[in-house]
């Protein structure tokens, strides 16, 4: 739904002009989530409003509220990633409410950069599938709203304490040629993240069955160090919340620079060279790429 | 979405998508995975949902909307749409 409905200029327009759009993830409305006990009642309540009213009611959907709260209409995803089937579900609810446009209510924004404690290093990791062009891989998508939800990237962020991050610089002095393993746990908190989109993301489920991330200082000039990191990987990623036989496998190659003198990471870049998903025959590429920041 | 109904168009031609690529990583450096880094990234087109206000959260939604008299648009998913993995 991200990709097309979400992504549409008139649905757009239409949620910021008449409505007060809102998501939840269901993870958080399980028995281990976190949203609070008001948000599970206020959610129990809008399906029981959808069965009472005979409309379409389940997990992932697409409800209209009126501006009392109580459920009037709804769409299952399915149908809501359809734009003409969305376009008509707003209009029609603004229509039978008479609702007047105006500014969006909430002034839109990205999503916020995590906040880090000071010492630790923020990553920001980007995975998303591919397809072969010629000699390389292009976007998928790219020129054209394909529509599928695979077609958009998902970014995770990941957050290394000063003890892991350290693990990734030489042991003593930088010299060029020094060269050493990134210890097994370190390297998994980097590697846990390097699967395409799926409707998984549950890291827990993920099983590294293969990986290795080899560190060789290449340059040391003006007080910086240069280290090149050479990896590859062989995890297990279920596609679903169920266990399957897909696979996630890749190499990797990347490049940091540190401060000599106060071991500080300066910058951090990693990418994929090749990347698989899938079982047996079916694996289609992917990539993932890292960066620190700032 | 069933995995192989996804897959299966991406799937076509799949004996090229897996044939190895010529570089190898000894012949990339930084500036290679510097570029990787900047064309991977999320493009704007792929960013346009975020230019929809969304609410913190379902109270706040209600609250806003009787406040402002429209009504909620509530979008329920398996996953984390702020980072994509949905």
């Amino acid at each position: 739904m991200r990709a097309v409905s979400l992504s549409n200029s008139r649905i757009i327009s239409l949620l910021n002009r008449y409505y007060v759009p809102v998501y939840l993830s269901n993870e958080d409305y399980r028995d281990n989530g976190s949203a609070p006990p008001e948000e599970r009642a206020l959610l129990q309540r809008i399906h029981e409003e959808g069965y009472a009213a005979k409309l379409s009611v389940g997990t992932v959907h697409a409800f209209i509220l009126n501006p009392d709260g109580h459920t009037i209409d709804s769409l299952h995803t399915a149908q809501a990633a359809h734009a003409d089937l969305m376009t008509a579900l707003l209009e029609r609810n603004v229509q039978k409410l008479n609702t007047p446009p105006g500014e969006p209510v909430i002034k839109p924004a990205p999503p916020s950069t995590p906040q880090v404690a000071p010492g630790e290093l923020l990553l920001h990791l980007t995975a998303r599938y591919l397809e072969r062009r010629g000699d390389d891989y292009a976007l998928t998508g790219e020129g054209e709203n394909h529509g599928n939800w695979g077609d958009l990237p998902a970014v995770d962020w990941i957050t290394l304490t000063q003890a892991q991050w350290r693990k990734l610089l030489p042991p003593g002095p930088a010299r060029v040629g020094t060269a050493w393993e990134v210890e097994p746990q370190v390297a998994a908190l980097l590697f846990t993240h390097f699967y395409p989109p799926t409707e998984n993301s549950d890291l827990t489920t993920n099983r590294i069955d293969r990986q290795s991330l080899r560190a060789t200082v290449v340059a040391v000039e003006n007080g910086t160090a240069r280290v090149r990191l050479a990896g590859a990987l062989t995890m297990k990623h279920p596609f679903y919340h169920k266990d399957d036989a897909n696979f996630a496998e890749a190499t990797v190659l990347g490049f940091l620079q540190f401060d000599t003198r106060t071991r500080r990471i300066r910058s951090l870049r990693m990418a994929t060279e090749e990347a698989t998903y899938g079982s047996g025959d079916s694996r289609t590429p992917f990539g993932v790429v890292v960066r620190s920041l700032p | 979405m069933r995995l192989t109904t996804y897959l299966g168009a991406g799937l076509l031609g799949l004996g090229a998508l897996l044939a190895p690529l010529a570089a190898t990583s000894e012949e990339h450096d930084a500036a290679w995975v510097e570029r990787r880094v900047q064309q991977w990234q999320p493009t704007a087109k792929e960013r346009r949902w975020e230019s929809i206000g969304w609410a913190s959260d379902l109270r706040s939604a209600l609250r806003l909307a009787k406040e402002h008299q429209r009504p909620v648009f509530l979008f329920t998913l398996d996953g984390r749409m702020n980072v994509g993995r949905c």
